[in-house]
C-alpha cells in the first residue's frame, strides 16, 4: 500500500496503485493520520477504491477506523449501470443512525437528581441491550407496512406528526423497499424489536447545548445555548443484521458475485437478480430504522414528560433532524461539471447537503443539512452543517461520530478495575447501561477526540460548526 | 473468537457452545432438544460462519440458547449438524457479550501444529 501523500492539512491522496482504479481520499489532519496508519483504513479504503465502476475517489472521512471490508467512515459512489452494490459497504446495521430533538427546557435548571431520574426512567422504559425487544411483538403485516413506509408508519400510529418526516433523510422512508426480498429469519428478528435501543453503542443522551458557533445556521435549527437536548443512536436492529448476513450468504452462492479478497466485501453489480434484492431488502430494513428511532423519540418524550410533569406543548421536543449512517441510496451528484446518477454507499458516514438542496426542508434550505456527530459519552457532541463544498468532493458527506481508537476488548481491558461511572459522575455525567460490559467498551478513551474530528470537518470545508453539545444523562444499550 | 481442537469435527462441534457462553451467561442445565442445521459454502471458514450465525439467531429471534452440537457430516464445502438447545432462562441467564453478526472479515479455519483452528471476528 503506498503511503498518503499530503493534499493540504486536511486532506491527503492514497495515490492509485495495484488494483485500484481510482485514488483514496482522507480527510484528516496528522494527528488522525498517524492513527489511521497504524490499523488496517487505508489499506480496506484501497481494497473499496478496487471494487467496479468505482466514480470518483474513494473516500475516508476524519472518523475513519478499520472495519470489516470497507473502513468504517467510508464513503464510495457507484455507476449503477455498471457498478457495484456491496451488503459490507453499508453494514450489518442498515439505517443505523442519529436523530436530535430539541426542547423548550433550560438543561441548567435541571439538577443532578433530576437528570438522574430520568436516566432511570428512561432505562426503565426504554427496552435496550442485545437481543432485548419491544413490549409489543408486531404481526407480519404490521411489519411489512413499517418496511414500506419508515417512519410514517410510527406516525400513522399516533407516534409523532406529519411534520417531523420532513426533518428525516429521504422523508424517513427510502424507496423501493420490499418487503419480499427479506427473509422470514430477518422478519422473525424484527417482529419483536421495534421501538428498542439495541446495545454497543446505541444509545439515548441528554444534552446541553454548550457553545453555539454559528447563530444563523443553530437558529435555523432551532438551537439555542443552554438547551436541553436528546439525541438518540440506534438502527434497525436484529432485522438489519439478519438481511446483510442473508445476502452475504447468498452473495457467496452466487456465480456472478465479486469476490475481493477481504470476503466481507463481496459484491454483486448493482443492477442484477441478487443486487436489485439487495437493494430492496436493504430499503426495507433502513425504513424499519427510521420507523424505530421514531418510536423511540416518541417514548422518550412520553417518559421526560412524565418524569417532569409537563405536556408535549411544555417540553417543546421537536425533531431537528433524523440522518443514516450505513446505507447505499441513488442520489444525484456532479461529476466532472455533469450530474450522474450513483449509488452512494456510507458506511458510518453521514449525509451532508449543503444550502439550496432541493431535498432540504424550507426552514434549513439556507442554512444547509444538519450534520448530527455524537461523540463519546463523557465529552461532547457536535452538529454541524452541510456545504457546496462537500457535495461538489464527498457526495455530500461527513463523519458520523468520533470513531473508535480502541478496540472494545482494549476498551474492557483498559476499564478493568476502574470505576467508570464514578469517573463520569465527577465529570457531571450520569449514565446508566444495561450492561456494565457495554459501559466499558464504550468508554470515552475507546474513541477518538470528538472535537479534532469536527475541527478537520470544518476546516477542510465538509461540514462547518454549528453548536456543540456536553452530555449529561447517558443511557447506553 | 479463537479457538482449536484435535479434530476439524471437534472444532466444529466446540465452537457454537463456546459463541453461546461468550453471549449469555449462566446455567446450561436441562435436556436440550436437537434442530438440523445445514450450510454450504465455498470452504470450512464459511461454513464456520454460517454455523455461529444460526447460534446468534436463535437466541435473537427465538429465545433458544445453543449448548452443543454434534456434527454428522463434514465436508470441505458442506456440512450438517444437529444443535443441541435449550430455552432462554429470563430468571437465570445473563447477558453477555452483545454479538450481533459473526462477519467474514478475515475468517479462516486451517491446520496448525497438528490441530484445527478456527477464528472469526464478531459484530458486537
Amino acid at each position: 500500500m503506498p503511503s498518503l501523500q499530503k493534499i493540504d492539512d486536511y486532506r491527503w491522496r492514497l495515490p492509485r496503485s495495484g488494483d485500484m482504479l481510482v485514488d483514496g481520499v482522507v480527510y484528516a489532519d496528522q494527528e488522525l493520520v498517524d492513527a489511521l496508519e497504524r490499523d488496517g483504513t487505508l489499506k480496506q479504503l484501497g481494497g473499496v477504491a478496487s471494487l467496479p465502476g468505482i466514480v470518483g475517489p474513494a473516500l475516508a472521512m476524519p472518523d475513519a477506523h478499520q472495519g470489516y471490508g470497507f473502513p468504517i467512515g467510508g464513503v464510495a459512489a457507484f455507476d449503477p449501470r455498471v457498478g457495484i452494490v456491496s451488503p459490507g459497504g453499508v453494514g450489518y446495521d442498515i439505517n443505523c443512525g442519529v436523530r436530535l430533538l430539541r426542547s423548550k427546557l433550560a438543561a441548567g435548571e435541571l439538577g443532578p437528581k433530576r437528570l438522574g431520574e430520568l436516566a432511570d426512567a428512561l432505562l426503565a422504559s426504554i427496552p435496550a441491550g442485545v437481543g432485548v425487544g419491544s413490549q409489543k411483538r408486531l404481526s407480519e403485516k404490521e411489519l411489512s407496512r413499517i418496511m414500506q413506509q419508515g417512519a410514517a408508519w410510527a406516525v400513522s400510529q399516533g407516534q409523532g406528526t406529519t411534520g417531523d418526516l420532513d426533518f428525516c433523510e429521504s422523508g424517513g422512508v427510502l424507496p423501493g423497499a420490499d418487503p419480499a426480498a427479506v427473509s422470514d429469519r430477518a422478519v422473525k428478528r424484527g417482529r419483536g424489536q421495534a421501538g428498542s435501543l439495541g446495545a454497543g453503542n446505541h444509545f439515548l443522551e441528554l444534552a446541553e447545548v454548550a457553545e453555539v458557533f454559528d447563530a444563523g445556521a443553530a437558529n435555523a435549527f432551532g438551537l439555542e445555548p443552554g438547551m436541553l437536548v436528546l439525541w438518540v443512536h440506534s438502527g434497525s436492529r436484529g432485522l438489519g443484521h439478519q438481511v446483510c448476513d442473508d445476502y452475504l450468504r447468498r452473495l457467496n452462492q452466487d456465480p456472478d458475485a465479486l469476490r475481493p479478497a477481504d470476503r466481507q466485501l463481496i459484491a454483486a453489480p448493482a443492477d442484477s437478480p441478487v443486487g436489485r434484492d439487495y437493494l430492496a431488502a436493504m430499503a426495507a430494513a433502513a425504513n424499519f430504522a427510521f420507523n424505530n428511532r421514531q418510536l423511540l423519540s416518541e417514548a422518550c418524550r412520553r417518559v421526560i414528560g412524565r418524569v417532569l410533569g409537563l405536556g408535549p406543548a411544555g417540553l417543546g421536543m421537536g425533531l431537528v433532524y433524523d440522518v443514516a449512517h450505513n446505507v447505499a441510496k441513488r442520489e444525484r451528484h456532479a461529476v466532472e461539471g455533469k450530474q450522474r446518477e450513483l449509488m452512494v454507499h456510507r458506511k458510518g458516514a453521514t449525509r451532508a447537503l449543503g444550502p439550496g438542496h432541493g431535498d432540504l426542508p424550507p426552514r434549513y434550505a439556507k442554512a444547509g443539512q444538519p450534520v448530527l456527530v455524537p461523540g463519546d459519552m463523557g465529552t461532547a457532541s457536535y452538529v454541524l452543517k452541510g456545504t457546496a463544498r462537500a457535495m461538489a468532493d464527498t457526495f455530500a458527506s461527513a463523519a458520523h461520530g468520533a470513531g473508535r481508537a480502541m478496540s472494545r476488548t482494549k476498551a474492557k481491558k483498559a476499564a478493568r478495575g476502574r470505576d467508570l461511572r464514578a469517573e463520569l459522575a465527577a465529570n457531571q455525567v450520569i449514565v446508566r447501561a444495561a450492561s456494565g460490559k457495554t459501559l466499558a467498551e464504550e468508554m470515552p478513551e475507546a474513541y477518538k477526540d470528538i472535537d479534532r474530528v469536527a475541527r478537520v470537518m470544518h476546516h477542510s470545508g465538509i461540514a462547518t460548526l454549528v453548536a456543540r453539545t456536553r452530555p449529561l444523562a447517558v443511557v447506553k444499550g | 473468537m479463537g479457538g482449536g481442537r484435535q479434530s476439524l469435527v471437534e472444532l466444529f462441534e466446540a465452537a457454537p457452545a463456546a459463541l453461546a457462553e461468550l453471549m449469555v451467561e449462566g446455567p446450561r442445565g436441562g435436556e436440550p432438544a436437537w434442530l438440523p442445521f445445514g450450510a454450504s459454502g465455498a470452504d470450512q471458514a464459511e461454513l464456520l460462519v454460517a454455523l455461529l450465525s444460526e447460534v446468534v439467531f436463535l437466541w435473537d429471534a427465538e429465545a433458544r440458547l445453543v449448548v452443543a452440537a454434534r456434527v454428522e457430516e463434514l465436508s470441505p464445502t458442506s456440512l450438517t449438524a444437529r444443535l443441541g438447545v435449550i430455552p432462554a432462562d429470563p430468571v437465570h441467564h445473563r447477558p453477555g457479550e452483545p454479538v450481533k453478526a459473526v462477519t467474514y472479515h478475515q475468517a479462516r479455519v486451517e491446520p496448525r501444529a497438528g490441530s484445527w483452528r478456527g477464528h472469526v471476528i464478531l459484530d458486537v
